[in-house]
């Protein structure tokens, strides 16, 4: 209930000019609405969040096939490996953004250091200026996060009973071929559910990107929900505008719902039962 | 229940795979250990610096801390005392703590309700919480500012756990939905036939059964209100109320006057360390946790 | 005699309750930009503790808000939260307090007499022009506390070396490039100029200074206020931005400076990397403990340009309070500020902590006294020649231009472009 009218209130703000020292709003209808279809930052921060949505999901969900896939082998230490990868989940976003923060320093970071020592200064970029941001953020957030997804799909694959591998492999059916025709299957409603998860939380992310851009990150790489952030409470200086950060607060509520829908008419298909 | 039901699945895999080294399994195992590599260099070189003096980290970023001992000890009491991350570390403590007792106890009997009680509206019901999970936080920043400004809980730990609780309800309602469906209902059935009440069937029968479910998602909301930034951020004002990751950006935000790089690097492992610690100790449960809600 | 006895009763009450109110000290809040366990919340705490131990009627109950201070204080006015003294950089008070009508006027308490005197006026415990430049056309809302310059910070040995010693007030742009020139060549692997890309109100500060140097201060801010934003499109401003991007062209900045993530460039400077930026004066401050032990900084003002129509300008700013009228406690809050900028009392704690202050007769701490070379004989003006206080244009007009023009994305054409085009949408949507 903390949320329900407070979710309404929003719609109502979003129709308003406030900067939150003034008593009163000032009504403006659809103005915040508008103002949005000529604000390019609202555009580059869309396409900004879905960047991270789609080419960090493709990511994220490539290494958890890969890693489930290497967990089901018979290898040593399977269980130090799924903790491992799993650890930096339950990190607090803020202190997982900062020491990114600290990899990706130019001069004294680990990461450029590192391609220097190895010889491969060629790869060496500038991680945080602002053509490469999203991209190292989106390698910093698959780091991070990847780890959950795969024990919500790993889970999966463990209730698939043995049998089926078993008879898959009796009638000589290869790797690819097992884990396409029988694993991917057997766990598309658990699959459909982490990705479903992962639409709504990568739409969502915030502390991560406010820490490893700590100050402030620039304007081209805001996704959404720093957009939002900056036009309500202000980065470094404060705009204060909180009835256009409502306004935008809604656009975001819309994605997820459509993100989901999306996901959920894709999604659709006979269930193997078993 | 659900658990034995995993081990025998895992013990019979067991059975069929080989006992010999695959050789196909070099390509994966080389990769699994590539990235825990880099995955442990990080933490290592996050704690290395943290043992150093701010001129080490600048000047000598990957070597050995010169002097651990000494310009450890003082980074980290800098961070404790100095940067009130000390305080930060208790706030943190008490609100998640209740936060997650608040959220377990009202969760429990409404997620026992839509899994056994047929009643109209479940359904609805069940959609609404799933809807609360989908809610960005964003959105309801500001009226939900102005609300807690009106209930007077801007700026107290009080409001926080209030937030926190209302925030991890409709997840913890789902999952614990999940794990009440798989519990068997004939203990239940038995204990009406003799006339105990709903409440006593789910006081005296249920809480004991579901005791590890509960507490697999008491640990699940820990370790994600434990971690919790933009809401703290929100409502919190005042420096003695911050919990450790607001304290930890505003302990960034202070270099700009302090410097002190290498009390950061402190301060970061201070906010490790616990989920370090609770992890070790719980991780199989924690683990469990995630999957519980979303498994079949 | 019953209502005889009751009314004494009452009586006695009555007085027993305001006697007890009276006894409770006067309450002053404070609601601080700083953390705790930051230098100058230190020094504050320090100044508290003195104020209260001397004045036993009154506490001063600090909130050390952080950075975000202001955004929080939104909170208390929202809930009707009395806040009496807030702090935060000039531009930011501006904006937040004092344009939103939450400021008290100071110019009476101005007149009278400071800290602890009888006589004479608080106004004169600070320097000349000091008050002037952060009051606004309505009067003064603001007591500056320590107060900063703008300039170009140097590695003196480095520059030295190369056979270069500015004086703090002397150079010209032509000099300037000579300078840039010569440090090149002597030093390859040492980038003149340094810059932390990731600010983008460090971004501009380099077109802000060349084109106030070459177009003046008015043409500027005259730019800036056109509703057409055809301002921008005077000659001179492209020539500012032709200025700048030539710097960037002859690679003086240091590589990768448009990833460099505040202060990474910093710690370069302090480690002989970089031999010079342009920044505010608190870098002493904020380099200083990180810096090798031999390490020597000092400052020059930006170069005057030839033919300039804006030279000796040098910007001006501070970390001021404010007093609010949603306080209870006016009097006693301007009490705890004349403390605090008395000069034998708080100015001196602040001096003696390493910050330059304005006040009468407080001695400047050693690293500073290049920015009082440059306030003895330039003009004070604002940040960015006033921009960085109207925090909306700047995020939406200015700053947007200019990012992608500092990090070389456009050419210096397409920034005034943007600079016009933009400047008319905004001031299409927000008439002035």
């Amino acid at each position: 209930m903390v949320f329900v009218y407070p979710a309404v209130q929003a719609l109502w703000i979003s129709l308003h000019e406030w900067n939150g020292f003034q008593e009163n709003m000032v009504y403006i209808g659809l103005g915040n609405y508008e103002r949005m279809l000529g604000d390019a930052t609202v555009w580059s921060s869309l396409q900004n969040t879905l960047l991270i949505t789609v080419v960090g999901g493709a990511a994220i969900f490539l290494l958890v096939f890969f890693f489930s896939a290497s967990l089901q082998r018979r290898i040593p230490g399977k269980k130090f490996f799924r903790a491992l990868l799993f650890f930096p989940v339950i990190l607090p976003g803020v202190g997982v953004g900062l020491i990114w923060q600290f990899i990706f320093n130019n001069n004294w970071g680990p990461l450029s250091l590192g391609l220097n020592a190895a010889g491969l200064g060629f790869l060496d970029r500038t991680w945080l200026s602002p053509e490469n941001i999203v991209s190292s953020l989106t390698v910093a957030i698959v780091w991070t996060y990847v780890g959950y997804y795969l024990i919500i799909v790993l889970a999966g694959i463990e209730k698939i009973p043995s049998t089926f591998f078993e008879a898959a492999r009796m009638d000589g059916a290869s790797e690819w071929r097992i884990f396409r025709s029988v694993t991917i299957p057997m766990v598309w409603d658990v699959l459909m559910v982490a990705i479903t998860l992962w639409v709504i939380s990568a739409l969502k992310i915030f502390d991560l990107i406010i820490a490893t851009t700590y100050p402030s990150p620039p304007r081209g790489s805001f996704t959404l929900t720093v957009f939002v952030w900056e036009r309500a409470v202000g980065m470094y200086t404060p705009v204060f505008q909180l009835g256009y950060a409502t306004a935008l607060g809604v656009v975001l509520l819309i994605l997820v719902i459509v993100g989901v829908a999306v996901i959920r008419a894709v999604s659709r298909r006979d269930v193997l039962e078993y | 229940m659900y658990e034995i039901a995993e081990k025998t699945s895992r013990r019979n895999r067991r059975k069929v795979a080989s006992t010999r080294w695959d050789r196909g399994n070099t390509p994966y195992f080389v990769l699994l250990c590539l990235w825990a590599a880099l995955t442990i260099a990080i933490f290592l070189w996050v704690i290395g610096n943290s043992l150093k003096s701010n001129q080490e980290i600048f000047g000598n970023s990957w070597g050995f801390p010169a002097d651990p001992f000494g310009t450890g000890v003082e980074n980290y009491l800098n961070a404790w005392n100095i940067s009130n991350m000390g305080g930060y570390f208790l706030n943190s403590l008490g609100v998640t703590a209740a936060a997650v007792i608040f959220t377990v106890g009202f969760s429990a009997p409404a997620a026992y309700a839509l899994s056994r009680i047929p009643f109209l509206g479940s359904r609805p019901v069940f959609y609404y919480f799933v809807a609360g999970m989908g809610l960005p936080f964003q959105l309801i920043l500001v009226p939900l500012y102005v609300l807690f400004v009106d209930l007077n809980l801007v700026d107290s730990v009080v409001g926080l756990v209030v937030a926190f609780t209302a925030v991890s309800i409709p997840f913890t309602v789902l999952l614990l939905t999940g794990f009440f469906r798989s519990l068997p209902t004939e203990l239940e059935e038995a204990a009406a036939i003799d006339g105990t009440s709903e409440f006593g069937i789910f006081f005296r029968i249920m809480m004991p059964v579901a005791t590890p479910g509960l507490f697999t998602a008491a640990i699940f909301n820990f370790v994600v209100i434990w971690q919790e930034y933009l809401l703290t951020a929100l409502l919190i004002t005042s420096d003695e109320n911050r919990t450790l990751p607001v304290g930890l950006m505003s302990m960034r935000q202070s270099l700009q006057y302090s410097s002190d790089w290498a009390a950061m690097f402190a301060g970061m492992v201070i906010v490790v360390v616990p989920s370090f610690i609770i992890f070790v100790a719980l991780s199989n449960r924690i683990m469990g946790g995630l999957t519980m809600g979303t498994g079949k | 005699m019953k209502v005889m006895a009751g009314a004494v009763c009452v009586g006695l009450l009555l007085s027993g309750c305001s006697a007890g109110q009276s006894s409770d000290a006067t309450k002053v809040v404070y609601w601080s930009e700083f953390n705790k366990g930051e230098p100058l919340q230190l020094v504050i705490q320090e100044m508290i503790d003195t104020f209260e131990s001397e004045n036993p009627d009154i506490t001063v109950e600090a909130n050390w808000a952080g950075r975000d201070v202001l955004t929080k204080l939104q909170a208390a006015v929202q809930a009707g939260t009395p806040v009496d003294i807030v702090d935060q950089s000039n531009d930011r008070i501006l904006t937040a307090v004092v344009d939103n009508g939450l400021a008290v006027k100071l110019d009476d308490y101005l007149q009278e007499p400071s800290y602890g005197k009888s006589s004479g006026a608080w106004l004169d415990d600070f320097t000349p022009g000091s008050l002037e430049a952060f009051a606004t056309s309505d009067g003064t809302f603001m007591i500056p506390r320590e107060s900063y310059i703008s300039g170009l910070w140097y590695n003196v040995d480095m520059l030295a070396d190369a056979g270069i010693e500015p004086s703090a007030t002397g150079t010209t742009w032509d000099q300037f490039l000579d300078d840039l020139d010569a440090l090149a060549k002597k030093n390859p692997d040492v980038s003149p100029l340094g810059a932390d890309a990731s600010i983008d109100f460090y971004n501009n500060w380099w077109f802000s200074y060349l084109a106030v140097r070459v177009a003046g201060l008015e043409a500027f801010q005259n730019a800036a206020h056109d509703p057409t934003g055809e301002g921008w499109r005077q000659p001179a401003f492209l020539q500012a931005a032709q200025m700048l991007r030539d710097l960037q062209d002859k690679g003086y900045f240091q590589d990768g400076y448009q990833g460099s993530v505040y202060p990474a460039m910093q710690s370069q400077w302090a480690n002989s990397e970089v031999a010079m930026f342009l920044n505010g004066a608190w870098i002493p401050n904020e380099v200083g403990p990180q810096a090798p032990d031999d390490f020597h900084m000092d400052v020059f003002a930006f170069p005057n340009v030839d033919g300039g129509l804006g030279n000796d300008l040098v910007e001006y700013w501070s970390n001021a309070w404010a007093v609010l009228n949603i306080g209870e406690q006016s009097d006693a809050a301007v009490k705890f500020l004349q403390f605090a900028t008395a000069p034998d009392k708080g100015g001196k704690m602040l001096t003696d902590a390493g910050f330059p202050v304005p006040i009468q007769g407080a001695a400047t701490p050693p690293e500073f006294a290049g920015q009082d070379k440059i306030l003895a004989s330039y003009t004070t003006m604002e940040q960015r020649g006033g921009l960085q206080g109207e925090a909306a244009y700047s995020t939406d007009v200015y700053n947007l231009c200019n990012d992608p023009f500092f990090l070389g994305d456009t050419a210096p054409e397409e920034f005034i472009d943007c600079l016009a085009t933009e400047g008319a949408k905004y001031w299409s949507a927000n008439p002035q």
